[in-house]
């Protein structure tokens, strides 16, 4: 029989913490969650948008970027000579046009120079040179016209005119 | 073990994430009502008329675009397709299945590639037989012609399918401009 004369041993009072696990599913979830939050405030509150295109310069550049503020229309209505964002087709293409009559209004374009009910409309933003004539159209119901600030550009590469007052989709921030 | 693991918070968070993803999926690929059908009957009718460029590969549904076309419009139709495009203001009109055929082998020639998107579709059924169907969307046409040139119009379609011979066919197709500086009045200028 052996015996072991060995000390006894001190219990250790020092506590140790397990290496915390990173949790990769509540990470995963947190990630799911926050992308669809990001996905609701893009679709239905703040677009963001690149724009493309001549048709507002010098207002805006050739190319740019901003947000559309979606929900305004549903609080404001349109005022003239407001810039707006209007749907075009499909889900990813839009106008950016400035509102230049409302329905029962009359238009008219002489010499470059834009008129409402007979009246010329001051417009500072047109900067460059024009040369349009359109023929007098009263704006139908349910539409307005909008135009460009590019009137330098061909009219018949501008993309203007009456469109549906239900296209309206928002605003730009910028 | 998972549960442990796993709170409450998480568990619910879970949930909503997984109900989200069902309800979308059931939303846009599994119902089968009778507008979401007209509604994809649309859409093989865009697939018909699209046409992919030259290398892009072998298009089996372009191959047989041509001799299926007929098959989503009724015998006797009225379709009016008006629009500018820089600046030419144009009109194709078609009166029956006929026509809407030897117009489909007149202009497709003329496009090197074209693709169709739509949005924002709106079906209206007309009596509770949902046997005809009022259709409202908006569509863009990109694309390039034989020439080179680029194009990118977008439409509002606006159409009146019925059911005839248990398929959703076009009765009526207008095709209008979203944005104009001619009224319906004035179009034809």
């Amino acid at each position: 029989m052996s015996t072991t004369n060995e000390p006894p041993q001190e219990e250790s009072t020092t506590f140790v913490r397990p290496p915390k696990k990173t949790d990769w599913l509540t990470i995963a979830i947190r990630s799911g969650v926050a992308a669809i939050v990001t996905v609701l405030v893009c679709v239905f509150l703040l677009r963001p948008m690149i724009i493309n295109g001549e048709s507002m310069q010098p207002t805006y550049s050739g190319k740019g970027f901003t947000f559309a503020f979606l929900p305004y229309f549903k609080l404001y209505s349109p005022q003239r000579k407001q810039i707006v964002i209007l749907k075009h087709a499909g889900f990813n293409t839009f106008l950016l046009k400035r509102v230049l009559a409302f329905p029962g209004e009359v238009v008219e374009i002489r010499n470059g120079v834009l008129y409402v009910n007979g009246s010329a409309v001051d417009e500072p933003y047109v900067k460059n040179p024009c040369d349009w004539n359109f023929g007098r159209q009263e704006v139908p119901k349910g539409k307005i016209f909008v135009l460009g600030d590019n009137r330098s550009m061909p009219m018949k590469q501008h993309m203007g005119g009456m469109i549906d007052q239900d296209r309206l989709a928002g605003v730009p921030l910028w | 073990m998972a549960a442990t693991r796993f709170g409450r918070l998480q568990w619910i968070e879970l949930a909503l994430v997984a109900s989200l993803t069902l309800a979308a999926v059931w939303f846009f690929f599994l119902r089968t009502d009778d507008a979401s059908r007209v509604r994809a009957r649309l859409r093989e009718a865009v697939e018909f008329a699209e046409k992919q460029p030259k290398g892009s590969g072998f298009n089996l549904q372009n191959v047989g675009a041509s001799h299926t076309v007929g098959d989503f419009f009724t015998e006797q139709t009225d379709v009016e397709i008006s629009g500018e495009s820089r600046g030419d203001v144009y009109t194709l009109a078609a009166e029956s299945r006929a026509q809407v055929i030897s117009s489909y082998f007149l202009l497709r020639p003329l496009l090197a590639s074209l693709s169709v998107s739509l949005a924002e579709i709106d079906v209206t059924f007309a009596d509770d037989s949902h046997k005809t169907a009022a259709v409202k969307c908006s569509a863009m046409a990109t694309g390039v012609t034989v020439n080179g040139d680029h194009y990118r119009e977008g439409r509002l379609i606006s159409a009146e399918m019925v059911l005839d011979d248990g398929e959703w066919r076009f009765r009526s197709l207008r095709a209008d401009p979203v944005v104009s500086f001619f009224t319906e009045a004035d179009g034809a200028q």
